[in-house]
């Protein structure tokens, strides 16, 4: 018989929540069942403000997946994201213990310990511990094991953040009698989802634009090397075209999506849309060319904010495989090339990967949750491997009893 | 669903928690979190009923293997001896006629100690009613050991000499429905006093008599007589039905009986209660008036006895 788990991946947006339900067989194969979102309510750039109203929408979310699937999560994969989170680097050193320098497990052990044991202030927790990369006596290093040298160093990036702001939202998974398996960084899981391990290893950053935020991941020799949260999103296009066109949140947002591009060309002169189309009372015309120069400029903020967080590490030599943009932000027009003016290096739009049969599932806003599924069954499979080899080793040692 | 054994988050914050106390694994999960939607109170609702459904579906699943293996053990036993119950021990036999046990064991031995419920009853019974003398047969088992068989005989009205196919001579007793029987354990008086039956060949067939279509004409006559008026049909010797047309509106069709105070009484083959009538009047003045008895006596014609007195 198949062993099955059915696991449910949690994304807690500004603008919408989604909940997606996966059966993981035998620990390797993942089937996506079932997908519910709801409007999100109580959320706001990605951090819980009303935690009641927060509940309804994302519990209403996970009825509707758990309905759609026809079965019972057991346990939640939670997206988390919010201008609490930060990051920073540290690196463990020790000298190899080894008479003859080789470098054993129990040394890159006691050097991902000294990494990871700096305390944090109160009120802080860590979410990701993220391994970097090894230098082994001053070299960079990309396996130490059975390899010769006096002095390990391990790299590890470390994402932190506020404790009442992540107990929120497992709080309200627990309200729905579940419990939170593991909490993973938005942009590590959309990141997953939208590179391939040639980008990853070659250097690339993905930029998943969301609602209320703008989450970042930076790749570097296969591994996350920074990540980041940048707190302008989608809603900050839609308000300051609210604001610049005196019209309403709505009607902008519609706007936005119907005619918004993030380059203002020369065409746009002289042209006008129409505000709602429907020719209602009210409709009137408006100039393209003011859409346009107000997406450009909360845009181009957007790039130079991003710019001046990661310096020099946004470059052609750091990021051979550029810039992959992500989340439902991602869609406005012209993003991509306006990226590429501002900061140098190529951008390109993400796809989610071939393997995610739904059409639906393919746009770049459930980037996040299918990252927490891929996620969700990587450890299924790390669980299911440790299990056999503790068998293997219950039968080895019980082989070794009888021939005592 | 699969079962699946896997590491509970509070393990793995243990494990983790040797490590670094400032984890997020170090929040503590409140499971059991009073719920805090609709959606939430509706799917833990849900759920509750759905448990108590399957404890409730268990429960009955419990009673009913628990009944069955109970029941089961009490009535079907895995062996069962010779002796116990559950075989054929008694045999009750019930006849309204003269035939008796012994005449049903001569002929149907029954083997006791067969599964009462494995016997054959319906062959029993096809074998029982195969003899001529039993009209009707009823074969039943009372559990647990009882075989119970009830008969129901035909009755003579007739007596008849036959010869069989092998030249001999047999005495064979005829029914009201025809049918021909050997007549078994009838007091020999009582088969004296049976008027014989004349005027018909009996038909062999497969080593048994054919039925006499005749006796269904002239069986309502003897009927009648022998309940209602016995001292004529005691004084009866022999029927005829020599001259019955099978064709009951044939005009010259009777039946005749030879009796001790007359050679010859006619009847027609109808309306014989009012025949009846006139001969026991008839017979009333051959007593009275010392007559010396009739050379014949005809009744066939509606309404009117045709006498004549025998010649002293």
């Amino acid at each position: 018989m198949n062993a099955s788990t059915i696991i449910g991946a949690v994304e807690i947006g500004t603008s919408k929540v989604v909940a997606l339900v996966g059966e993981v067989v035998d620990g390797r194969e993942l089937e996506i069942i079932g997908l519910g979102q709801a409007s999100s309510q109580g959320v706001r750039k990605g951090e819980i403000f009303d935690i009641r109203a927060a509940s309804d929408c994302t519990h209403a979310a996970l009825l509707a997946a758990e309905k759609c699937a026809g079965a019972e999560i057991q346990g939640v994969y939670l997206a988390i994201t919010g201008n609490h989170l930060d990051g920073f680097s540290n690196s463990g050193v020790v000298t190899v213990e080894d008479a003859d320098n080789w470098v054993r497990p129990v040394d890159i052990e006691r050097a991902a310990e000294n990494a990871r044991s700096k305390a944090l202030p109160q009120g802080r927790l860590y979410i990701h511990h993220v391994r970097s990369g090894y230098m082994l006596d001053g070299e960079p290093c990309a396996e130490p094991l059975d390899r010769q040298g006096a002095q390990l160093e391990a790299h590890y990036w470390h994402v932190h953040g506020n404790e009442r702001k992540i107990a929120d939202p497992m709080h309200v998974i627990n309200g729905f009698s579940l419990t939170v398996e593991d909490m993973i960084v938005s942009s590590i899981a959309s990141g997953s989802m939208v590179t391939r391990e040639e980008e990853k290893k070659a250097g690339v950053l993905v930029l998943d634009i969301g609602c209320g935020t703008t989450d970042y991941v930076l790749y570097r020799q296969g591994r996350v090397a920074r990540t980041g949260v940048i707190a302008v999103g989608g809603d900050h296009f839609t308000n300051d075209l609210s604001l610049g066109l005196r019209i309403s949140y709505k009607d902008a947002e519609s706007l936005k999506l119907r005619y918004g591009k993030a380059l203002v060309d020369r065409e746009d002169k002289g042209q006008a849309v129409m505000l709602v189309g429907d020719m209602r009372i009210g409709d009137r015309p408006v100039p393209r060319m003011a859409i346009n120069k107000i997406l450009n400029a909360r845009a181009d903020e957007l790039f130079m904010i991003l710019q001046n967080k990661l310096g020099s590490l946004i470059s052609a030599q750091n990021l051979p495989a550029g810039i992959i943009l992500t989340g439902g932000g991602s869609r406005l027009q012209d993003l991509a090339s306006l990226g590429e003016s501002i900061l140098k290096v190529p951008v390109r739009a993400a796809r989610n990967p071939d393997w995610v049969s739904n059409e639906q599932l393919r746009d770049p806003e459930f980037s996040t949750v299918l990252g927490l599924m891929h996620h969700g069954l990587s450890a299924k499979q790390s669980d299911a491997t440790a299990g056999a080899q503790v068998k293997s080793r219950r039968w080895i040692s019980k082989m070794t009893e009888i021939f005592k | 669903m699969a079962k699946v054994v896997k590491k509970s988050p509070q393990k793995k914050k243990s494990a983790r928690k040797a490590k670094s106390d400032s984890t997020w694994q170090s929040i503590q999960q409140k499971n059991g979190l009073k719920s805090t939607s609709s959606a939430s109170r509706m799917r833990r609702l849900k759920r509750n009923l759905k448990w108590l459904g399957a404890g409730i579906a268990a429960v009955v699943a419990l009673g009913a293997i628990s009944y069955g293996l109970y029941f089961s053990g009490k009535q079907i036993p895995l062996s069962t001896p010779a002796h116990a119950v559950g075989t054929i021990q008694q045999v009750e036999f019930v006849s309204d006629g003269v035939l008796d046990a012994r005449w049903f064991q001569d002929r149907f031995p029954i083997e006791l100690g067969v599964r009462t419920m494995g016997y054959d009853l319906q062959k029993l019974k096809a074998q029982i009613e195969g003899h001529g003398q039993v009209k009707t047969a009823s074969v039943s088992v009372s559990l647990p050991d009882k075989l119970i068989i009830r008969l129901e005989e035909r009755k003579p009205l007739l007596r008849a000499r036959v010869r069989t196919p092998g030249n001999q001579v047999i005495s064979v007793l005829i029914a009201g429905d025809g049918t021909v029987f050997d007549g078994y354990n009838y007091p020999a008086e009582a088969i004296a006093a049976l008027p014989g039956l004349a005027g018909i060949r009996f038909q062999w067939k497969e080593g048994r008599i054919e039925e006499v279509a005749e006796m269904r004409q002239i069986a309502p006559l003897l009927e009648t007589a022998r309940k209602e008026f016995p001292a004529l049909y005691g004084d009866w010797n022999w029927v005829s039905v020599s001259n019955l047309d099978p064709d009951p509106g044939a005009v010259h069709s009777v039946i005749e009986i030879k009796s001790r105070t007359s050679d010859r009484i006619v009847f027609a083959p109808n309306k014989f209660q009012s025949q009846l009538r006139k001969l026991n009047e008839v017979v009333a003045v051959n007593y009275s008036q010392r007559l010396g008895g009739f050379s014949k006596i005809d009744l066939s014609f509606p309404g009117q006895a045709i006498v004549q007195v025998r010649k002293s």
